[in-house]
């Protein structure tokens, strides 16, 4: 047995309910601001028992409803109230199963075939779900019926609750049903008018390949719901499941054995959940707090996602080897990320990794061992200031930079990091000869000055330059730059 | 006859050293090493070998130049390499951008934090090409190092099939497959518009060739 509730004026009730009952009995009506795009009007989408009366109905705009009924009211549509509403009912339909489906805004579809409560008295639960819910200020209309599809109909053709116990009641309820209780699309709608078919009983007279034929699938699917429906299976709605798990430490830790040893255990946790689930882990958030209330958290990316308990271990072991703390720990918890596995197939022309996980471990021992930012991929930034580059992670292909097309100079340039300063002698208005440290080296050829500049529309981050290039007697090449009216030693070229 | 149970000592000694360390001793059961792929004659001279070590010597200039040249070659598939950068010298304008992207960037400071992360990457042994760059240390920081250090690198290059490329001031590198020896000196500022010219200009002295004869296991206990 499957039940439906349905939240008739949906959108409406959403919006009603929060601003509390005075606006309940007064004619209201609902603009719903997506069609604005459209028809550049705003046009009612629900209008309250009261409006109805007075002549309003769905679609008309909002100057047409104004003019039926001066008292009418006009709300917008909220999404967030709708959300909400939605939760409620769904956080409801939790309580009597856990088999449900969130099958439109205002209406959900529960399977009660587990339940021992309901058969024989869907009545008596029907009236139960529907004084809950109008406890939450929703009202509601309940249908019971064999299948989901026919408990939708009879959830939306009720006056208030709608059991439909055996095929001969389901079918004289679904004959009487008029076409459009379906939610056909417009087209379709126009083409069974046209056909004169007005109500479900005279659909499924249609024949079942003709209908397919002349108005595809979506006209067979209406058919089939008409005679009855199928059996289709619910979309059912799953609380995401976590994988994580966290500890607070009765004895702080100070040392590293101790708090491997609580990782592992919380690592086979997780692991076999996510075995359970066919599922791997992508990642690891580790946080840890220590009793000077400071607290570590850091997201370890695994390079080949993996449940292997093992490899997952020393990923956490590497990033914990570098880590010191000024306090013991007093709580750690361990969140993994979970992925799906899946299949990869390296470029044809690029040599893969043997071994992604391993080479992942790998970079974290040499950035622990060089520290952050001295390990990776250089990736260079759109400008001409020296050293215009910053190292981003070997494997953070996510990073998005820009890229930054260049021609390099047929001889490279060694860079001396930082730039020493140097002394040098100008001979007629170029470089003779230059001291660095205690070495004084004289000039045989020059070539230059190359001037540079940049970023001149920041007055703090404006900066300029000239550039030559030396030649020493010993054959050595040179970069040496005038800034700020001081000779810098750039670097040796080749 | 003494030369003989000498002999035989000696043999019964490797073969308990052997059996006590395996691990010191695989390398010997490795296949003969094959060269890597090459796409010009400067690198045929380097003669850089899957599973050994090859040594640079520049006192001089050119070990930028070498090392661009090393990033940028061709390789059947491309192939990624690590420069450990001993000096932070390396500048990442001065090669193509194909080349960067498949470049692992390791920038260390002191001879030791470069030995200890050329330690770390053959171990790993994901990257085909390790370029060890202590160039710009002094000659004395070069030979300060305990040659230990360099029999422990090769034997995990042979044990991880990379090829470890060394470039230093001066000769340092005692157990290395190949030594090339780089005096070079640019003449004049005026060639200086193409980079494959000027890498096949460099003036590359080989010093050391070894090459590699595995005997079976009879002839090496007659040896």
């Amino acid at each position: 047995m499957h039940a439906a509730i349905w939240l008739p004026r949906f959108q409406l009730q959403a919006v009603l309910r929060a601003r509390g009952s005075c606006e309940k009995t007064s004619p209201v009506a609902l603009l719903d601001d997506t069609s604005a795009g459209t028809k550049n009007k705003e046009s009612v989408l629900h209008a309250s028992e009261a409006a109805e009366r007075a002549g309003v109905h769905a679609g008309l705009t909002a100057s047409q409803a104004q003019a039926r009924c001066a008292a009418l009211v006009f709300l917008r549509r909220d999404a967030e109230l709708e959300a909400a509403a939605q939760s409620d009912l769904l956080h409801f339909a939790s309580m009597w199963t856990p088999d449900y489906e969130s099958t439109l805004p205002g209406c959900c579809v529960l399977d009660l075939s587990r339940s021992h409560e309901t058969p024989g008295r869907e009545h008596i639960c029907g009236v139960k779900m529907r004084d809950h819910l109008r406890g939450r200020s929703l009202e509601a209309r309940v249908g019971f019926a064999t299948s989901a599809d026919l408990a939708m109909l009879a959830a939306q053709a009720a006056p208030a609750v709608l059991v439909l116990g055996d095929a001969g009641a389901e079918a004289s309820f679904l004959h009487g049903l008029p076409v459009s209780t379906l939610r056909p699309s417009a087209e379709k709608l126009r083409v069974l008018s046209l056909w004169g078919v007005r109500t479900l009983g005279d659909l499924i007279k249609l024949p079942r390949a003709d209908v397919a034929s002349r108005l595809g699938r979506e006209g067979l699917m209406l058919r089939d719901i008409a005679a009855g429906g199928g059996g289709r299976l619910l979309r059912l709605v799953r609380e995401p499941q976590g994988f994580s798990d966290e500890m607070d430490l009765e004895h702080p830790v100070e040392c590293l054995e101790p708090l491997m040893f609580i990782l592992r255990r919380m690592l086979e946790g997780l692991c076999a959940r996510l075995a359970d689930v066919w599922l791997v882990a992508a990642a690891m958030v580790l946080t840890l707090r220590f009793e000077d209330e400071s607290a570590h958290q850091r997201l370890l990316r695994v390079a080949e996602p993996t449940r292997d308990v093992e490899l997952l271990f020393r990923v956490l072991h590497t990033h914990l080897e570098g880590l010191s703390a000024a306090a013991p720990m007093k709580f750690v918890a361990l969140e993994i990320q979970p992925a799906r596995p899946s299949g990869s197939q390296g470029r044809l022309f690029e040599r893969a990794l043997r071994d992604p996980n391993r080479f992942a471990e790998t970079l974290a021992r040499l950035e622990a061992l060089l520290g952050a930012g001295r390990v990776g991929r250089a990736c260079l930034l759109p400008s001409r200031r020296a050293d215009a580059f910053t190292v981003v992670g070997f494997n953070d292909h996510a990073t998005a930079m820009p890229v930054v097309t260049h021609t390099p100079a047929a001889l490279p340039l060694r860079r001396l990091r930082p730039s020493p300063l140097i002394l040098v002698r100008m001979i007629e208005g170029k470089p003779g000869s230059f001291r660095h440290g205690r070495h004084e080296h004289t000039v045989t050829q020059v070539e230059g000055p190359w001037l540079l500049s940049g970023d001149w529309w920041d007055a703090t981050m404006r900066w300029d330059k000239e550039v030559w290039t030396v030649q020493t007697k010993d054959g050595a090449l040179y970069q040496i730059a005038r800034q700020d009216k001081a000779w810098v030693l750039e670097g040796m070229l080749g | 006859m003494n030369s003989y149970s000498g002999s035989a000592n000696i043999i019964a000694f490797r073969d308990f050293l052997r059996a006590r360390f395996p691990e010191a001793h695989a390398a010997q059961a490795l296949p003969e090493t094959r060269a890597a792929v090459t796409d010009g004659s400067w690198l045929d001279a380097l003669s850089l070998q899957q599973g050994a070590i090859t040594e640079v010597v520049t006192p001089r200039a050119g070990a930028g130049l070498l090392v661009c040249g090393l990033l940028e070659r061709e390789s059947a598939c491309r192939e990624l390499t690590a420069l450990v950068d001993g000096g932070d010298s390396f500048d990442p304008w001065s090669i193509d951008a194909s080349a960067l992207e498949r470049l692992l960037w390791v920038r260390s400071r002191e001879p030791s934090e470069a030995i200890r992360a050329g330690d770390l990457l053959l171990r790993d042994g994901n990257i085909p090409l390790v370029i060890l760059d202590l160039q710009t240390h002094t000659q004395r920081a070069v030979q300060g190092l305990p040659s230990s250090t360099w029999h422990r690198l090769r034997m995990l290059a042979e044990k991880s099939g990379a090829a470890l490329c060394v470039l230093t001031p001066v000769r340092a590198v005692m157990c290395a497959r190949t030594r090339v020896r780089l005096e070079h000196d640019f003449e004049s500022m005026e060639p200086l518009e193409n980079r494959a010219a000027l890498l096949g200009a460099l003036p590359l002295k080989v010093e050391r060739q070894q090459t590699r004869v595995v005997l079976p296991a009879a002839e090496r206990a007659i040896a």
